[in-house]
């Protein structure tokens, strides 16, 4: 396959994951992780993992971790693509529809659409809770890991960076 | 400090292009643990460019339309200030510093992510995200609890996309279509 087909394809792929990501793009990572690691294995199960890892500590949003697999996929111009794919298509739902919003939202449609949508976003932001801790899990201490940061995010109110750092403090000393 | 009675009437003069800009610039990398938090900070408790009512209400509506809350946010605050350009600089402002940071990212992970300290750090990391991720959906499950066709929904969402895998747009449908079926229908 050549590299302007993988482009377009990637391109055509984001561009509709982007639209059917109500609720923020982690409803959307196990639909990703499917396309990239499953079905066309452009980017390993690390990779997979360490790339989401990057996106929960660098500075900047989190869809960012798409302009890495962009460039995993095709270089610079494969970030570019990518992040335009999972950006631009939302924008301009945005743009059309920000206008007119207020005289829809006490509509009833409106309001049985977001009850309706609002389990399904649940169980698909689980689901990528669950592919993620399936591609970063990889032995006892690893799984502990998520079960106890689960258990403290749940408990308590503190920022997650404080456990991102701990964790990632005790992968590079080597407990983890 | 300005006057107790300015915060109900958000400023406007200082709200150009640049702005906008540099407001967004800094909500997106200050945006650990979730953007929208700084987003709140930033434009009403700040610069106080909108009401407490105006944020919430703008952001129930970005979270109901696809794709990146923040990109949502940015796009429809600045479309207010100043149209298309408004968006468009208030959008830049989410994208364009991040997106070269990340590159600079990918960069060190190519060249060092496969030395031993690295590859710990980010095994450590990814474990633990996670883990918040399941966190924050165990969290937004709270209120939907006792509410059966809820359950029934999330926990299909999970079965078909989670632990079979099916192609996402395939299941979507396929509950969404009842879900919002019997929302109308319970609703009447």
């Amino acid at each position: 396959m050549n590299d302007d087909s993988v482009l377009v394809q990637m391109m055509g792929q984001f561009a509709l994951l982007s639209l059917l990501s109500i609720g923020g793009v982690n409803v959307v990572l196990p639909e990703t992780h499917r396309y990239l690691v499953d079905v066309h294995h452009w980017i390993s199960e690390q990779e997979f993992a360490d790339f989401f890892a990057i996106a929960q500590a660098a500075p900047g949003p989190n869809f960012m971790m798409f302009a890495l697999f962009g460039w995993k996929i095709a270089g610079f111009v494969g970030a570019v693509a990518a992040t335009l794919a999972i950006a631009v298509p939302p924008a301009t739902c945005a743009f059309v529809f920000g206008g007119w919003w207020h005289r829809l939202r006490d509509t009833p449609w409106r309001r049985a659409v977001q009850a309706g949508l609002a389990p399904i976003t649940i169980g698909l932001i689980f689901s990528s809770g669950y592919v993620l801790s399936i591609a970063s899990d990889h032995d006892w201490t690893t799984f502990a890991v998520t079960a106890v940061t689960a258990v403290i995010s749940l408990a308590t109110k503190i920022n997650p960076l404080w456990l991102f750092l701990i964790a990632g403090l005790g992968g590079i000393v080597g407990w983890i | 400090m300005e006057q107790p009675g300015v915060l109900a009437a958000p400023r406007s003069g200082s709200k150009g292009l640049l702005d906008l800009f540099l407001a967004f610039l800094e909500i997106s990398l200050s945006g650990f643990g979730g953007a929208i938090n700084w987003a709140h900070r930033s434009l009403v408790e700040r610069r106080r460019w909108m009401t407490d009512q105006d944020f919430t209400e703008t952001l129930s509506f970005c979270q109901f339309l696809p794709g990146p809350n923040i990109v949502n946010f940015s796009v429809c605050v600045g479309q207010r200030a100043h149209g298309l350009s408004g968006a468009l600089s208030a959008l830049a402002g989410v994208m364009a510093i991040p997106f070269a940071i990340f590159l600079a990212f990918g960069w060190l992970y190519e060249r060092y992510g496969q030395m031993t300290i690295v590859h710990g750090a980010l095994n450590g990391v990814s474990a633990a995200a996670a883990g918040f991720v399941i966190a924050v959906s165990v969290k937004l499950a709270q209120p939907h609890r006792h509410k059966f066709w809820s359950l029934v929904f999330g926990t299909g969402a999970f079965v078909g996309v989670g632990l079979l895998r099916f192609p996402l747009i395939d299941v979507f449908f396929a509950l969404a279509i009842p879900s919002v079926a019997i929302a109308w229908w319970s609703k009447r």
